[in-house]
């Protein structure tokens, strides 16, 4: 097996000046998004660095409850985000996402990691914490399309949800259509991303472990698996959420409670604009 | 509101931040009878529809549809022995049939699914013809639209019809035929709200909303 080339600190600033490109773009169009670019390649950096100082750790120890633990805390951190990033009030939703991200979390990975794996130890750090997050990641983003979708179209067509409820509809019944545009924006571009998988886009888990010195026919089995379970983990954690949150975003009338759900474009920052270019009169 | 399958509102106080819409106001509609709800923007005509229908709550007041007292327990039942016209709805319908038949999927309604000489009749008594259900909901005018809403609520065949706006894309023709279907529904209550003198002029009896209070 070959070992992989390793990138100098000199090379990896070399590569960081790819990000000149974007950046010029973005001044170029008065986006107001440098700021945030810059902020985020450095949290990306810091973040990143510190992940190699505690995998080390974890994968030295490979102890269940330190790595059951680490997993629990990344399932709050992503429920956190996925509620902030949604602009949902977070008292009420980070329970209900942190439980559903737990649920479809135990089942696919129980699924993968026992039935596919067979590993003897399920927590085996060098499987549990990456997958876990892998699937994390992505859960999250499917989250936070499913339920944008789902409370602002239920705010966006109130009167819609109440002909439903007036013309013989229960709740359940009423909130189908929106719960279906939910799933349809949520999971269109996960669809889309398997269909195209290989033709167009080396997805990064195959390339990793090509680069890490696996034989291709491995990476893609992996890949096909991590596909999959991705898709199954966002649907379980979408759907669940929303199930669970639809018990108290709905009062005794069956109205939907608007101001306890959602809580405005909080956390949705779009980025600064810049200062208009025209000169002042 | 002493009789007991009466539907309406009494003692009603209803206020938007500083702004009083009913301020003591009552209104009983009798079983059967067809009414419209008038006056100027504002003075609450959809508002009171809203509140029949437990989507607005009075501060203080009690509302009463056909004898049941409305609240948490009530309200399901309430709901489901309505049919509502909206003044707009968007709803997806890919076609005129699948606009009419929206609410027959709905487990309540699913008992009342309308035989096809059944949709064909109250088609023609809303003068339209039958090929509109298989025309897209994109190339039906607002008339249409609104008549096959109509018939939607008709074959539904509940005891309380509220319609918002009825009328507001119906020709003279359209209306009289509308009017004229609507007498004819022995039985059923009507509560509307029009600003349509050919509208009002059929109606059993129109109440004037009194003035919002700044």
């Amino acid at each position: 097996m070959e070992t992989t080339l390793d990138i100098t600190w000199y090379n990896l600033a070399l590569g960081y000046l790819l990000l000149v490109i974007p950046i010029a773009v973005f001044r170029h169009y008065s986006t107001g998004l440098i700021r945030e670019t810059l902020w985020a390649a450095l949290r990306m950096t810091v973040q990143l660095l510190l992940v190699g100082v505690y995998l080390e750790y974890l994968f030295r120890w490979n102890s269940g409850w330190v790595n059951l633990a680490w997993v629990l805390l990344m399932i709050g951190v992503a429920a956190g985000t996925t509620v902030k990033r949604s602009g949902l009030n977070m008292k009420r939703f980070l329970w209900p996402v942190s439980l559903a991200l737990l649920v479809s979390l135990g089942i696919v990975n129980g699924w993968f990691l026992v039935v596919v794996l067979r590993l003897d130890f399920f927590f085996e750090s060098r499987y549990f914490i990456p997958i876990t997050g892998m699937l994390l990641g992505n859960c999250l983003k499917t989250n936070v399309m499913g339920l944008n979708t789902y409370f602002r179209g239920l705010q966006k067509e109130q009167l819609t949800y109440r002909w439903f409820l007036s013309n013989g509809a229960s709740r359940s019944e009423a909130v189908v259509p929106f719960l279906r545009t939910a799933l349809q924006d949520a999971f269109n571009p996960n669809i889309a991303t398997m269909a195209v998988m290989g033709l167009i886009a080396l997805p990064g888990m195959m390339t990793g472990q090509i680069l890490g010195g696996s034989s291709p026919a491995v990476a893609i089995k992996y890949q096909i698996m991590l596909m999959i379970t991705i898709f199954v983990s966002s649907m379980i954690s979408v759907l669940l959420t929303i199930l669970l949150a639809n018990r108290f975003a709905f009062d005794g009338f069956d109205r939907f409670r608007l101001k306890d759900v959602i809580v405005g474009e909080k956390g949705r920052k779009r980025g600064k604009k810049s200062p208009s270019k025209l000169p002042a009169l | 509101m002493a009789e007991t399958n009466l539907t309406g509102v009494s003692g009603l106080y209803l206020g938007f931040g500083s702004r009083v819409v009913f301020n003591r106001f009552s209104l009983s509609v009798a079983p059967g009878e067809k009414v419209c709800l008038s006056g100027p923007s504002g003075v609450g005509k959809t508002t009171l529809l809203h509140l029949l229908m437990g989507f607005v709550l009075p501060d203080q007041g009690e509302v009463r549809v056909m004898g049941d007292r409305l609240d948490t327990s009530s309200i399901r039942r309430i709901r489901q022995s309505i049919a509502w016209l909206p003044q707009e709805v968007s709803i997806d319908a890919p076609t005129g049939r699948e606009l009419l038949l929206y609410p027959f999927r709905f487990k309540a309604n699913r008992q009342f699914f309308p035989s096809a000489d059944k949709v064909r009749a109250q088609l023609g008594h809303l003068l339209l013809e039958e090929g509109v259900l298989d025309q897209s909901t994109d190339t039906l005018s607002g008339g249409q639209k609104q008549r096959i809403a109509l018939a939607s609520c008709l074959l539904l065949g509940k005891s309380l019809l509220l319609l918002d706006e009825p009328t507001s894309a119906l020709d003279d023709a359209s209306v009289e035929a509308l009017a004229a279907r609507i007498d004819a529904l022995n039985g059923t209550t009507v509560i509307s709200v029009s600003h349509d003198e050919r509208w009002l002029r059929r109606m059993d009896r129109v109440i004037a909303l009194p003035q919002a209070q700044a």
